[in-house]
């Protein structure tokens, strides 16, 4: 298998709306910056992966009008996985380096949620229009039972949970790309207004406007670009059944504890928590950040929610997990599992903005479709994981 | 390490009013028969089709279930499906997956499709103007007829020749044959383009099976293999470009003759996504079997083009081009040596991607 890494990352700051700029001039921004960071022209690129997710921008298949910032002239496709878009879509982009059919290869992912009045009924219109379409179904709503089923299954409770969004909240500050940035406490997210029983509004995610581009390069190209290359150690997607109601427990992940094992499995990793040193989580709500601890390895089943009590996941925790502020604090749905590998990557390359101290190995996930769908992919310093 | 086809699903064309999802797992499975697989040895799903255009966000739901992608490996382009089997294609030669099954899927019949694609013209420069998706197309008819001096009877000619083949191609949407007066004498819809010249909108799915050669050869002493991808994408801005030719596709065909080492000459088959008469000429040249302006003369030849009818008669929009592949593999299995597919998408014809297949 060809060795691939991440060359260069660029966001946009991310933001309730966007007015100042069209679809393809964010685009071209978090390009520009990532062609900046890594130190290379837009010549230099072979070919252009693009992630969005319709239609939340107002415009259907937005990434032909975007292809004009990134991609013109040149090979560019377009993935779209729900949630997981932002992640398949590096996904794919290093695939295209490592089939050896390219050497540089761009993945971008622009989205402008602003656009919509409401996301959820947008979210709903994916289920299936007679079993579950008139439930309401969408992507609070579905936390929620994972909430309540965690809840009761593990005596799990809403400070606990609270406690994920204080921390996230505590690291967004010192990302300037953060779209939420407040400093808040156990008692302010406990009084905030319930969205979703037992979620409430500290605990859930916003929508947000942006766009983001990460850089992926062959090993020779890599090397000769720059010399701390984020390396690509491994990566996985899954898909589970289609009906929320087919999944046979809501208080576990499993379908991300599979994948999470392939990952592992793929990467040499016998213990996530001594040889994983930062997580970016996809965690719109607060719950299930401790369900992916759980079913990521990182917890044992019942356990997750004790860890950012006890200060475990926060920066300078045994574990942290999204440095960065996470999704809780910044979600431009279809372009935010990209930011969860930018984020990890630029960790590995020792560049965060919130850096975990001596960070060699990062893990970035993200979730979609009705809890349908996991992508993985694990970042190192190393070409291969050292223990 | 070559990569194959070992597997052809294909479904009926036209319009299904059944849970769409029986429709995909109908292709899957008639994939999976006709490699005589089963489930557990696909390890990886790449599936292509729209959003929207089937009335309905993150589409891959419910298709990668259907198409066997439970707890497996699974990713979605939000393109023609013509642009899975390239990533599929990736996916196998970097090493990282060994056996794909690649779904292809457009349901036409659950949406106004034209005011699906109306939403894709840009709020500033484009939407004003209220350009459907058909008359993007027309827009270049009109370019090249003008251009060239295309008579309305070489159009004509094309239509009722891809209306005779798909007469005989069992999977074909429309296989009525018509005249070159039936078409001349069909209503004027978007000049130039006549009712007749248009294509319809279908549904249905396809299936392709790609695996990693040794494998392949174990499921299939004769797998198809895939010898040259290509593709490229045009200027959003159509009055930033020459509407009189298919540029992107030109780009998209050389990438795949560099890759497959050969040139148009070679090839014995060609399946072309043509939208309109016009466009099936326009794509003929950009892959270089005819010189500029000189489509129409294939068309009087024997010239192999679209045995499946082409887009003019099937045209499932997210599978169009896939639909294309899956009949120029059906052609390979058939004796032909080498064969290219192409397809189009976005507003007058802004992707393209071309596939080269043979023995």
């Amino acid at each position: 298998m060809r060795r691939a890494a991440v060359i260069g990352v660029g966001q946009t700051k991310f933001r309730t709306r966007r007015d100042d700029k069209t679809h393809p001039e964010l685009t071209r921004e978090a390009v520009s910056r990532a062609l900046e960071h890594a130190g290379i022209t837009m010549d230099d690129v072979d070919a252009f992966v693009f992630g969005t997710m319709d239609p939340f921008d107002g415009i259907n298949c937005p990434d032909r009008w975007s292809s004009t910032a990134a991609g013109f002239g040149k090979p560019f496709m377009k993935i779209s996985t729900g949630g997981t878009t932002g992640l398949t879509t590096g996904i794919a982009a290093y695939q295209h380096v490592a089939s050896g059919l390219f050497d540089v290869v761009v993945a971008v992912c622009t989205q402008r949620v602003g656009e919509n009045v409401d996301a959820q009924p947008v979210l709903n219109t994916a289920v299936d229009p007679i079993y579950e379409r008139h439930s309401g179904v969408g992507a609070i709503s579905v936390a929620a039972i994972q909430a309540t089923v965690h809840m009761q299954k593990y005596g799990t409770t809403e400070e606990q949970m609270a406690w994920v969004s204080v921390k996230d909240h505590e690291n967004a500050l010192k990302n300037p790309y953060a779209h939420i940035k407040k400093k808040i406490g156990v008692e302010d997210v406990l009084s905030s207004p319930v969205v979703s029983s037992p979620l409430k509004l500290y605990e859930c995610c916003p929508r947000s406007d942006g766009s983001v581009a990460v850089i992926f390069a062959s090993e020779e190209k890599a090397e000769q670009i720059r010399d701390d290359p984020a390396w690509i150690l491994a990566e996985s997607s899954i898909s589970d059944s289609y009906f929320v109601g087919d999944r046979p427990d809501l208080a576990v992940w499993d379908s991300l504890s599979i994948a999470g094992r392939r990952l592992y499995r793929l990467a040499g990793i016998d213990d996530p928590k001594k040889d994983i040193d930062v997580a970016e989580l996809y965690s719109p709500f607060t719950i299930q950040e401790i369900l992916e601890l759980e079913a990521l390895g990182f917890a044992e089943k019942g356990e997750g929610a004790k860890l950012a009590e006890e200060g475990v996941t926060f920066v300078d925790g045994d574990m942290p997990t999204n440095p960065s502020g996470g999704v809780l604090c910044t979600n431009p749905i279809g372009a935010t599992g990209l930011v969860r590998l930018g984020e990890a990557s630029l960790q590995v390359m020792g560049e965060a903005s919130n850096q975990v101290d001596g960070a060699e190995v990062a893990l970035a996930h993200a979730w979609g479709g009705t809890l349908q769908f996991h992508a993985l992919m694990l970042v190192s310093s190393h070409k291969k994981l050292r223990r | 390490m070559k990569v194959g086809i070992v597997g052809i699903g294909i479904t009926h064309f036209g319009v299904h009013e059944e849970p769409f999802y029986n429709v995909a797992y109908t292709a899957a499975r008639k994939a999976l028969e006709d490699a005589e697989m089963e489930r557990h040895e696909i390890d990886n799903v790449v599936l292509g089709g729209y959003d929207v255009s089937v009335g309905r966000t993150i589409s891959n739901m419910y298709t990668a279930p259907a198409a066997g992608g439970y707890l497996k490996d699974e990713i979605r382009v939000s393109d023609d499906a013509a642009y899975a089997l390239a990533l599929a294609y990736m996916r196998i030669k970097s090493g990282i997956f060994d056996v794909a099954m690649v779904l292809g899927y457009g349901h036409c019949s659950e949406t106004p499709i034209e005011l699906v694609e109306l939403l894709s013209l840009d709020p500033f420069f484009h939407r004003d103007l209220g350009i459907s998706y058909q008359m993007s197309y027309a827009m270049q008819s009109y370019a090249y007829k003008m251009k060239y001096g295309v008579e309305d009877e070489t159009a004509a000619e094309v239509v009722v020749r891809a209306r005779k083949r798909a007469s005989k191609y069992e999977y074909a949407h429309v296989r009525e044959e018509v005249s070159v007066d039936d078409v001349l004498s069909s209503e004027m819809v978007i000049f130039p383009l006549r009712k007749l010249e248009l294509p319809p909108w279908s549904d249905g799915c396809v299936a392709l099976i790609l695996a990693e050669e040794t494998i392949a050869r174990r499921i299939n002493p004769e797998p198809i293999w895939v010898e040259g991808l290509g593709w490229n994408t045009e200027n959003y801005y159509m009055g930033s470009r020459d509407l009189a030719e298919l540029s992107s596709t030109r780009k998209a065909g050389e990438m795949a003759y560099r890759m497959a080492g050969c040139d148009a000459k070679s090839v014995e088959a060609v399946e072309i996504m043509d939208l309109t008469p016009y466009h099936h000429l326009m794509a003929l040249e950009a892959l270089g079997f005819a010189a500029d302006g000189k489509g129409g003369e294939l068309i009087e030849s024997d010239f192999p083009t679209n045995s499946s009818g082409g887009a003019l008669c099937t045209n499932a929009h997210g599978t169009t081009g896939l639909f294309l592949t899956a009949n120029l593999a059906l052609q390979i299995r058939d004796g032909c040596d080498r064969g290219i597919s192409h397809a189009v998408s976005g507003y007058a014809a802004q992707n393209s991607i071309v596939t080269i297949l043979g023995v």
